[in-house]
């Protein structure tokens, strides 16, 4: 496709500034989805696709690697117990939940904090919230919901580029459509879960004013 | 976006990875609602048609094989589809109309007063056009598609497709009047417009015609 009708080439014109121009401006004003028409269609097509999808492995992340039984080892250091203690410590609620994401945050700005990095965070959070919510631990529910909307503003905060607010609008919106999946089947953590869902659309919101706002990459010929 | 960023897009996300096709939804989901409201009128429809459009396509999409045919024609030929179905199952056809009226915030009330006026004209310029006149023009004008991939997606040929939008143009500027001095002889007799074989277009005012 060519996305616009500024694409078209020599060829292709009508030659007619007047009335292309007059019919750009038809399907701008009158034909263009807004802004939330737009988040509500991605959601629920990428709602589908991860219920059709479900059974397919997730890709690796690297902050996988530092999941609570990995951490164990530095956070037993760092902090109080050892084994299976320190493991529980550590995850969503526990008392060494924070002391652990103190961790995976200094590991991310010390590998560069990319935007992928950040991705990565985030979906190890999302990870956390759903065994939390499956769970119904609603404490564990929300410090992992809180430590993801702290690392959603931290990565749109850190976002500079056209590519890295595209990467991460794409993956707040897989958060998204994910979230809002898990908000149909879970009455239980409804609040926690509405919560999150506000703070991704507003993340989507800024995002794309940031997009808008960025010249555009592909000039018109 | 370049065709070999949506080819690799593609090749990503029938390997079943998501954000590929987010990406995708990304870059043609405007486009496709903008043919696919022209084609139904309520935004409320095309909003969940245009979601059908791209469940069908995340479902397709592991069968889809390019074959010289751009994946932006095999979308739109998804989209197509879709609203003949809809269309056919609502047993009427809801003409083109008025649809989500955003004001101008930047101008002033005259200017948009103005604007509403030739965008009122447009809409009832493009409701004289046939119906595959009008589906060249939504393809072509407001989803963007190149003429090949406007052929793929009415499945027809490609000077079909020229034909069909030459003629549109031609309605149009007329309802419009915007004139072309000596066009109107050449559309009747099928020749190419003025302006292709290199001759300065002269148009009498929009507003003054309108």
């Amino acid at each position: 496709m060519r996305g616009e009708t500024e694409r078209m080439d020599d060829s292709d014109r009508v030659g007619e500034g007047e009335l292309e121009g007059l019919l750009r401006a038809y399907a701008g004003a009158r034909l263009s989805p807004d802004q939330w028409a737009s988040i509500r269609m991605r959601a629920a097509v990428l709602e589908h696709g991860h219920g059709t999808s479900a059974a397919s492995a997730r890709r690796i992340s690297w902050l996988r690697v530092l999941r609570p039984a990995t951490l164990v080892g530095l956070i037993a250091i760092l902090a109080v117990g050892t084994g299976a203690t320190a493991a529980l410590a550590a995850s969503p609620g526990g008392p060494l939940y924070d002391a652990r994401l103190w961790v995976e945050t200094t590991v991310l700005n010390l590998s560069g904090g990319t935007a992928q990095l950040r991705v990565d965070q985030m979906d190890e959070r999302i990870d956390e919230i759903t065994n939390a919510v499956d769970d119904g631990n609603t404490n564990a529910a929300d410090a992992a919901g809180n430590a993801y909307g702290a690392e959603v503003s931290a990565a749109a905060q850190a976002a500079q580029n056209r590519a890295d607010l595209q990467a991460l609008r794409a993956a707040i919106a897989n958060h998204l459509a994910h979230l809002q999946a898990m908000a149909h089947s879970s009455s239980k953590a409804q609040a926690n879960l509405d919560r999150l869902i506000a703070k991704d659309i507003a993340a989507l919101a800024t995002i794309d004013s940031r997009l808008a706002a960025l010249p555009s990459s592909s000039p018109t010929p | 976006m370049d065709d070999a960023t949506i080819d690799r897009l593609v090749a990503q996300a029938r390997q079943g990875d998501l954000q590929a096709f987010g990406t995708i939804f990304d870059h043609y989901h405007a486009a496709v609602y903008r043919f696919v409201v022209s084609r139904v009128g309520r935004p409320s429809d095309a909003e969940d048609l245009t979601q059908l459009v791209f469940v069908k396509a995340l479902e397709a999409l592991p069968r889809y094989t390019a074959r010289g045919v751009p994946f932006g024609g095999w979308l739109f030929r998804l989209a197509r589809n879709t609203v003949i179905d809809h269309v056919r199952t609502r047993r009427e056809h809801v003409e083109l109309e008025v649809v989500t009226r955003r004001a101008t915030e930047e101008a002033g009330p005259e200017a948009v007063a103005a604007l509403r006026d030739d965008l009122d004209a447009v809409a009832r310029a493009l409701e004289e056009l046939t119906e595959d006149q009008r589906e060249v023009i939504a393809l072509r004008f407001f989803a963007g598609l190149s003429a090949r991939e406007a052929a793929e997606a009415m499945g027809r040929q490609e000077g079909t497709i020229r034909g069909l939008q030459f003629r549109a143009i031609g309605a149009l500027r007329r309802s419009l009047g915007i004139e072309v001095i000596g066009a109107s002889m050449g559309e009747a007799s099928g020749s190419e417009p003025r302006e292709d074989r290199g001759e300065e277009p002269v148009r009498a005012p929009f507003r003054a015609q309108a």
